[in-house]
């Protein structure tokens, strides 16, 4: 997202520029989502470096690429699944976010897709490692016996490596035992 | 003799056979007249010996240097870290440097109450050699226990005090040496979410501390080989290429890195065994992890356990004969020693709670672990067989344990929660009787501590 808003400033400055150089234009600028931008926004010392910016804005930029569109859908059907405490069995809520997953998958048949493995943190690393292979296995495994061929599912675990979230309570723990389905960039 | 026995009288001990043993045999180790001074280790709650190591003397053209007071400075630096000797404050020593060169006067030092006195000299041998002498005397016993000269690159003057206080250590203690070695581990830093993970190493003090990986690949579990020139560790190294997360060798005398076979799954938990010729480690595939054995030389691997369990951290018994690892084939997470080829895994824990990452000491008589209980987490240590069981230190998280050679002192780490709900992660050292617990200094956060062999001199 940072990119985008990135842009988003820099095309604020752009227009920003514009109004500065014709005095007589209305204080008020839309900005790129239509929204008034109050040209008392104090961002005149940018100015000099706009110049340089203005000419590597580029529009597609701003149009998020068919992977990125995939992506974003592929987190609306839902794109992880959760397990108990050392527990890798598939549950009936996982078992119907992977079916959204699978009818993804049939609509997109070209895609091919990385589910991570992922465990809480009160484990050992090695023990950990083991498991979060376990918990993304038996999400491909799911996938396959729905009719996904199993050269399009890969798998890595990353143990208590990576979390979704911080913190060090039963609420960060829920959240951090997953198995998240990624679509590979071709 | 009379000050010796205090250390014997101060005796906890930490089992009930051994407790009933020591107090059966005490009155005749003290009563001996002629005993050597010596401190046992096995004692738990003992008080430290107290010892004199006076400033070295050395020529006038080396003192600038400064090794006459660096060496000794890092010899009790060694010593007091072991929790079992005290330094006496210099100040109180009545004769200098220069004057201990002849036979120390014993009188002057049972003054301050020195139980042992270390006494050394440095001369120059070449533009960038030297040549360093040492001495340790019983004070009590006005003898001089032994003497050992060394010569070296003057840039070697830590390796030098490193090899010295192995040998004082040695001739106090009765047990082997690990100060001339070194330790591996994961320097970590950044946010908890997006963990920079770095391979590090530096020698048992914490001195010439060095990077091994730059963190743009995550790296873990480090081992060393037994003849400490490489070090096997884990990483997701070349995932983006589509290598799976495997594990590495990296030799430290070429700073090559080399991927150790390529496998359907993922390659994690290496170690290496007691000969340096194999290696042991799990390979996961579809939710199964069983244990392989690699020939270094062949790449050629063996599956040595079977079945849908998870089969992972595997370590080699000192003889090499045997292999402890960790298993859920029960339900719950248990430890299994097998032979080497895989045959006959027997259980060996059967206690509460889950039970991880085994390593089988250098001495062969325990089996350190990392214990998960009732929410909190233990370094533990059991016979061969699995009875003694003893839990030595505790935490919100300490795991990983790795022996100092010898196979008395552990290092481990631990993470501690913070005020602000973060975590400090840092290495540890114990000794077997769970005293003696203290910090290892690192840059930066650490954890999985590898602990080398001994240096080969």
């Amino acid at each position: 997202m940072s990119k985008y808003f990135k842009i988003f400033i820099i095309t604020v400055f752009l227009l920003n520029f514009i109004s500065c150089t014709n005095k007589d234009q209305e204080s008020l600028l839309l900005d790129a989502e239509g929204g008034n931008i109050d040209q008392n926004d104090n961002l005149t010392e940018e100015i000099e470096i706009i110049d340089n910016t203005a000419q590597i804005i580029e529009m597609d930029e701003i149009e998020l690429t068919v992977e990125e569109k995939l992506s974003a859908e592929l987190i609306d059907v839902g794109d992880r699944i959760f397990f108990g405490y050392d527990e890798s069995t598939i549950s009936d809520e996982s078992a119907e976010i992977l079916q959204q997953q699978y009818q993804f998958l049939i609509r997109n048949s070209e895609l091919s897709i990385t589910i991570t493995g992922h465990c809480d943190e009160r484990g050992t690393r090695e023990y950990n490692l083991a498991l979060g292979e376990r918990r993304a296995s038996a999400a491909k495994n799911y996938l396959i016996s729905l009719g996904i061929s199993s050269n399009r599912i890969s798998v890595i675990s990353y143990g208590k490596e990576k979390p979704t979230v911080a913190g060090h309570d039963e609420t960060a723990w829920n959240q951090n035992r997953t198995a998240i389905t990624f679509i590979n960039s071709n | 003799m009379n000050k010796i026995r205090k250390y014997f009288s101060k005796f906890v001990v930490f089992f009930f056979i051994s407790t009933l043993f020591i107090l059966t045999s005490l009155p005749s180790i003290s009563q001996s007249a002629d005993k050597p001074l010596q401190i046992d280790i096995m004692g738990g709650n003992i008080q430290a010996m107290p010892i004199a190591i006076s400033y070295f003397s050395t020529e006038e053209n080396l003192k600038e240097l400064n090794l006459h007071k660096n060496i000794p400075n890092l010899i009790a630096n060694n010593l007091i870290n072991s929790g079992l000797f005290k330094l006496l404050d210099r100040d109180a020593y009545m004769q200098n440097p220069d004057q201990l060169n002849a036979r120390p006067k014993f009188r002057d030092w049972r003054i301050i109450d020195a139980q042992a006195l270390i006494s050394g000299k440095i001369i120059k041998k070449t533009e960038d050699k030297l040549s360093v002498s040492v001495e340790l005397w019983d004070v009590y016993g006005e003898k001089r226990m032994f003497g050992l000269s060394l010569s070296s690159k003057i840039k070697s003057w830590r390796r030098i005090s490193h090899i010295i206080s192995d040998k004082i250590y040695e001739r106090l203690t009765g047990e082997e040496g690990y100060f001339d070695t070194r330790i591996v581990y994961i320097s970590e830093s950044g946010s908890q979410k997006n963990r920079i993970k770095r391979l590090a190493i530096m020698d048992q003090d914490g001195g010439n501390h060095k990077y091994l990986t730059d963190g743009k690949s995550l790296v873990l579990t480090p081992r060393f080989s037994p003849n400490q020139q490489q070090i096997t560790f884990f990483s997701y190294n070349g995932i983006k290429a589509g290598l799976k997360p495997s594990v590495y060798l990296y030799n430290l005398l070429s700073g090559k890195i080399e991927i150790l076979g390529q496998f359907p799954g993922m390659s994690f938990a290496p170690r290496f065994s007691p000969d340096g010729l194999d290696l042991v480690m799990s390979l996961a595939q579809n939710g199964t992890t069983n244990i392989h054995i690699m020939n270094l030389k062949s790449k050629k691997t063996n599956q040595l356990t079977k079945g849908r369990s998870i089969d992972t951290s595997p370590s080699f018994s000192p003889d090499g004969k045997k292999i402890v690892f960790n298993s859920d084939r029960s339900g719950g997470q248990h430890l299994y020693v097998m032979k080497r080829n895989g045959k006959n895994a027997k259980r060996i824990s059967f206690g509460r709670g889950s039970y991880a990452t085994p390593v089988w000491s250098p001495r062969g008589d325990y089996i350190a672990f990392t214990k998960f209980t009732r929410g909190r987490f233990f370094i533990g240590l059991m016979r061969p067989d699995g009875s003694e069981e003893r839990l030595i230190t505790e935490g919100y998280l300490t795991e990983g344990p790795t022996w100092a050679p010898g196979g008395r002192v552990l290092s481990f780490f631990r993470q501690i929660p913070q005020q602000n709900g973060n975590m400090k992660t840092r290495l540890f050292v114990i000794d077997i009787t769970g005293y003696r617990e203290r910090e290892l200094n690192t840059p930066e956060d650490a954890s999985d501590p590898a602990w080398s062999p001994k240096n080969i001199n």
